[in-house]
């Protein structure tokens, strides 16, 4: 919380400060800056005591020192022309004979980050380099990463990179790491620092002499040199081998990223690393802290992805613990039914049902859904998995019973001899489920399979009554449509109560699904009953395919998400999230002509050459698609992105279907004008680097908000390629589409 | 890397930060504040993003570390830093606290400096940290000697040890600590049951001593064909026992264990985890919890618990505490016990049953009488019962089997060295569910 400090407090201060008698007493000249500094950590602005914080600097006393540079760095942006002053001091103790002080010195000098001060900062840097002391050194290294976002002029400087380069075979071990680490920032444009065969043996060589954090780094940025032969890969391996049994799990994991990275053209070895890492990761589950396990479980969801069998021996680790926090809990449970197969399915299944007394809902639920999704991909495992659901439903609890009937409705379809076992369980359900989405589950399943229930229309009859006060739309369209099968079976029980609920829908509902639907229903039945019957009757007899997305096995993982963030998110948010920073630096760029980032990350390297749309993106302008392969394309493709777009009432959905046509965005189908909600099939084909990729795209309109959503699907193998497509695309669609005219 | 370095206080109220890279603002500090800590629901996740900012936090008592960055990180080296940043600060300020962090907020920022430069991992190791730190030492110019001093530790090609270290009793303490950890079905199968076990040395030796340690790893057992031999048999009637896996402090020489299957190490001075390990099979649990669980009717309950020592009749195991988990509606207990004291706790929803000591292979008995409020709310979920204890063998049967010292260079042996070796075997997470 930012708060002014009372002019007294700074008065207070600079008297104390300048007060002879507490300079001469080192004890209490270091409580007033310690003062200064907690005053500033708390947000309370010091700045108008940087004279005499410059002042103090200019001492011999090493603790006054760092207090005080702590200061001038945090305050030196805001008082640039005093920051000058402060210069001097920092020069001098560059010079100073005791190490400490000089690197000390120099690590501040650099994190000042003022422009006008570069000249200054400029020789201390190249001597600081070459300075004999290792700390200096590391400093100094660490000082051209950070002067490159003040001054890429001089850093980029091909005599700096020379001798960063050179340092890489500095002695001390830390000194590399960092070589290496402000190579990389200095040369991103180029795609970081370069390491050939001759450096890559050297820090193999040396790898043990790294810190453990220095150790990650160097195994990193050896995935930069690929071994030319065979024998050398093993070499390299036997190497990097003792990292796989180091304490801190970082290292162990950045092994293990190595190691897949250099076996990736042979799949036999490839698999026994694979089995390899099992036992340190297995041990991070076990004995690392919460945080850790749940990074090491988020890895091994993402590796099952490709190796599904690989911890089907051990699953009886990843059961929760009573005191383990609820993510890890969440992360262990999605394992668990990624694992299960023949043979571990019983297990894990009766494992599952225990969790569902969980004192957290959300894990219940989830448990839940985790056996219907087990017994959903094992068809032999399902009565197994039904018997479980059926014994869990005993448990009478309103989340518990809404989550069975869930994933029950997804059975009934799948396997329809297990619909007798479900049917009797209905009617105890009625009064447990309140919530909308289950209780709409209990309804549809009440006309699907209610008739053979002695007492199924009364059940019904009770919902009827109380229609009224029902609030869930999704429950009101399934009551009608239960209703009306329920009629054809058993009408003489329930054509008055049939009669009472489409009058009531039609006449005093408020929304117009529920009406629309009550209204077919009704000139449905008044024309023609047979009709009637195969329409309401036969839509949901068809059988339902359902797609399993997630099962495993099924997705090739790429190697170099491993040891990222992307295991963590999980592949589909993280591009997302590139894609909107993405977007926000388009942004910024085109605001202030800079962007705000100085920092981008790894792929920030494209951005130079994707100013211009139509340099890089090319729609191509005939192409020929049918609407069969368009349907094949569109259930196929998977990469995924939506883009929302205000909709301008004065443009007719026509009018904006020709624009996008102008544009190469070509219409596959798309609903008559005034129809609500409007919706359009589009796609289109765009040439880059050579290559030709295929954009699909579903337009939808909401009138009422004036919003457009579109979403749209790519047909690109590599997520490099996606990316600028996606954002590219996300760009034409949004000009052509918002430009008037 | 590593954008910046926020610690909070329960309230959310910043303690301290420390921003590294430009691309983290002030604003970052508040971001998380609202998000996480504001958000009165449990962690989803010790990953969030918010605005395309990564925060990886943690949480000691009830003080909350956070690390920021915009960039694509190893989460495994964030969590790993965070954790070592709270040894680090443990070892010069004790427990993490809102008071500690504050009164010591020089100190730690100092500590951050040294530790991080622009966001990336520096040198973490305390022992060498103390000779870069002003803040605890009251002499704070530093002299000639200890100039020198911070030269050698910079550039010494041994980074754990710096040279020319005396003591007048060399001394080594060993101690092989083990939390042993259970999961059981209520019918007493063992669902799962682990060894996180830690070999802590204290050591006091003078000069640079090379050390070489030996413990009855199946591995190298089998390798020098000495499994067999009968008189290398255990307390726990095992000969070797197989390692899952093992990890080392920096020090040891893996090289050597691999082809050598020998431990071989220069040690750091003081005290220092030499070694980490972890076994599933053949573990001896020392106690055996039967549990027995009947409701009589909506209002009652009668719980009777039997727990059984395991081990030798000469050992002794000390501090048992068992928990026995009670319904939210209980309106009262009575506990009758033969030993030891237990008492209703109503505040933790727990009967807690305490021991001083038990021998070995004994059996005591606990029962109670619950009685309930009638509520026809939530079925109880009955958590599992746990146990605490101590017990002075090490349930996986690790057995150190030599542990010896050289230093050719100053003139004292293996035999001057005075040793100590101590087992203690502690529960972990030891739940029998019932």
């Amino acid at each position: 919380m930012p708060f002014f400090a009372g002019n007294d407090t700074i008065k207070e201060l600079r008297t104390a400060l300048a007060d002879p008698a507490v300079q001469a007493d080192k004890n209490r000249y270091r409580q007033v800056l310690r003062r200064v500094v907690s005053l500033m950590t708390d947000g309370a602005d010091m700045s108008p005591l940087f004279p005499d914080i410059i002042k103090a600097s200019a001492t011999s006393d090493l603790v006054q020192k760092k207090l005080t540079y702590l200061y001038i760095c945090n305050y030196a942006a805001v008082q640039q022309d005093l920051a000058l002053l402060a210069v001097n001091t920092l020069q001098k103790d560059c010079l100073e004979p005791n190490p400490m002080v000089r690197g000390l010195a120099l690590r501040t000098m650099c994190s000042l980050r003022i422009p006008s001060l570069v000249e200054y900062i400029q020789m201390p840097l190249k001597k600081g380099l070459q300075d004999s002391s290792a700390y200096v050194r590391r400093n100094a290294v660490n000082g051209c990463a950070k002067m490159l976002h003040v001054a890429p002029e001089i850093i980029q400087d091909a005599g700096v990179i020379d001798q960063l380069y050179g340092m890489i075979r500095d002695k001390d071990p830390i000194v590399v790491v960092n070589c290496l680490q402000a190579l990389e920032e200095i040369l991103q444009a180029e795609g970081g620092v370069v390491v050939n065969k001759n450096i890559a043996h050297y820090l193999l060589n040396r790898v043990q002499d790294f810190s453990e954090w220095g150790q990650c780094q160097v195994l990193h940025f050896l995935l930069k040199y690929k071994p030319s032969e065979e024998e050398e890969t093993f070499d390299i391996m036997n190497i990097v081998d003792v990292c796989l049994k180091h304490s801190n799990s970082g290292v162990i994991m950045a092994a293990l990223k190595y190691f897949l990275f250099l076996t990736r053209d042979m799949p036999q070895i490839q698999e026994q690393v694979y089995n390899r890492a099992k036992s340190p990761l297995l041990n991070i589950i076990t004995s690392g802290g919460p945080e850790l396990s749940y990074v090491a479980l988020c890895h091994i969801q993402y590796i099952l992805k490709t190796s599904p069998g690989l911890f089907n021996k051990d699953f009886k680790k990843f059961f929760c613990r009573y005191n383990d926090p609820l993510y890890v809990k969440t992360k262990k449970l999605q394992v668990l039914t990624e694992m299960a197969t023949d043979g571990t399915e019983n297990d894990i299944v009766e494992e599952l049902s225990m969790y569902c007394t969980d004192v957290s809902n959300d894990l219940a639920t989830a448990s839940i859904q985790a056996i219907g999704k087990i017994a959903r991909r094992l068809p032999t495992s399902a009565s197994h998995c039904v018997g479980t659901l059926l014994k869990i439903h005993g448990l009478q609890q309103e989340h518990i019973t809404s989550a069975v009937l869930m994933a029950l409705k997804d059975l009934v379809l799948l396997y329809p001899d297990i619909v007798p076992k479900v049917t009797p369980l209905l009617p105890n359900c009625v009064d447990l489920v309140q919530e909308g989405p289950a209780k709409a589950t209990l309804v549809w399943m009440m006309g699907q399979y209610g008739h053979t229930l002695p007492n199924g229309p009364y059940i019904l009859e009770d919902m009827v009554e109380n229609v009224a006060s029902e609030i869930s739309v999704q429950v009101k369209l399934e009551l009608l449509t239960a209703t009306a099968k329920m009629f054809f079976s058993r009408p003489a029980e329930c054509q008055d109560m049939l009669g009472r609920l489409l009058e009531y829908c039609i006449d005093e509902d408020t929304n117009m699904a529920v009406r629309d639907r009550a209204l077919m229903y009704y000139r449905l039945l008044h024309t023609d009953v047979q009709q009637a019957r195969r329409v309401i009757l036969g839509a949901a007899n068809r059988p339902v395919q359902i797609q399993d997305s997630d099962a495993p096995g099924q997705e090739v993982i790429n190697l170099k998400d491993l040891n990222t963030l992307v295991p963590i998110y999980g592949r589909r948010r993280w591009d997302v999230m590139v894609e909107e920073r993405r977007r926000k630096e388009d942004q910024a760029k085109l605001t202030n002509g800079t962007s705000d980032d100085t920092d981008m990350g790894a792929e920030g390297g494209e951005e130079d050459n994707l100013e211009t749309l139509e340099e890089t993106i090319y729609l191509v302008s005939h192409y020929n698609l049918t609407p069969q392969e368009f349907e094949t394309k569109w259930e196929q493709l998977d990469c995924v992105t939506t883009v929302h777009l205000d909709y301008n009432p004065t443009h007719s959905p026509n009018a904006l279907l020709q624009k996008l046509e102008g544009a190469h965005i070509f219409t596959m189908a798309s609903s008559p004008e005034d129809a609500t909600p409007w919706k359009a099939f589009l796609f289109a084909v765009a040439e880059m680097k050579d290559q030709t990729h295929l954009m699909l795209v579903e337009l939808c309109l909401d009138r009422m908000a004036a919003t457009m959503q579109a979403t749209c699907k790519f047909d690109a193998d590599q997520m490099e390629d996606a990316v600028p497509l996606i954002s590219q695309f996300g760009r034409v669609l949004r000009g052509t589409i918002t430009s008037s005219s | 890397m590593i954008g910046g370095l926020f610690i909070y206080n329960h309230k959310g109220e910043v303690l301290i930060s420390r921003v590294y890279r430009d691309d983290i603002g002030r604003n970052a500090v508040d971001a998380f504040r609202v998000n996480v800590i504001h958000a009165r629901q449990q962690v989803r996740s010790p990953v969030t993003n918010i605005a395309r900012t990564s925060f990886f936090h943690i949480k000691r008592s009830n003080i909350w570390l956070a690390c920021v960055t915009k960039q694509n990180v190893n989460a495994g080296l964030v969590f790993e830093f965070l954790n070592k940043m709270v040894e680090v600060m443990q070892s010069y300020f004790g427990k993490i606290s809102e008071d500690n962090i504050k009164n010591n907020f020089v100190l730690i920022y100092e500590l951050l400096d040294e530790i991080l430069d622009f966001g990336y991992p520096q040198n973490a190791d305390t022992s060498i940290l103390k000779t870069f730190i002003t803040q605890t030492g009251i002499k704070a110019q530093v002299t000639k000697e200890e100039q020198s001093q911070i030269t050698s530790q910079v550039t010494g090609q041994i980074s754990w040890r710096r040279e020319g270290i005396k003591y007048r009793r060399n001394e080594l303490f060993l101690d092989v600590l083990e939390n042993v950890n259970l999961l059981m079905s209520p019918q007493g199968q063992v669902l799962s049951a682990h060894v996180a076990g830690r070999i802590v040395m204290k050591s006091y030796l003078s000069g640079m001593p090379e050390c070489k340690f030996g413990i009855n790893d199946k591995l190298v057992l089998d390798k020098s064909g000495r499994s067999d031999d009968p008189s290398k048999v255990s307390a726990t009637g095992k000969a070797s026992i197989a390692i899952d896996d093992c990890t080392f402090h920096q020090c040891v020489r893996l090289s050597k264990f691999e082809t050598e299957h020998s431990i071989s190490f220069i040690p750091p001075d003081g005290e220092y985890e030499l070694m980490r390990y972890r076994t599933t099979k053949d573990i001896s649990l020392p106690f055996r919890v039967i549990p027995l669980v009947r409701e009589v009717g909506r209002t009652k309950m009668e719980v009777k618990v039997v727990i059984k020592s395991n081990f030798k009749p000469s050992l002794l195991a000390q501090k048992i505490e068992v928990r026995i988990p009670t319904p939210l509606n209980t309106s009262g207990v009575q506990v009758i016990c033969m030993k030891g004291k237990a008492k209703y706790k109503a505040s933790e929803n727990a009967i807690v049953w305490k021991l001083k000591r038990m021998g070995g292979m004994k059996e005591s008995q606990i029962s109670a009488e619950i009685e309930l409020l009638p509520s026809d709310k939530k079925k109880w979920s009955r958590p599992p019962i746990s146990m605490n204890f101590e017990v002075p063998f090490a349930p996986s049967g690790l057995k150190v089997r030599y542990l010896k010292v050289f230093e050719p260079k100053l003139n004292y042996s293996d035999h001057d060295v005075i040793k100590w070796v101590r087992y203690i075997g502690r529960s972990g997470l030891y739940e029998t569910r019932c």
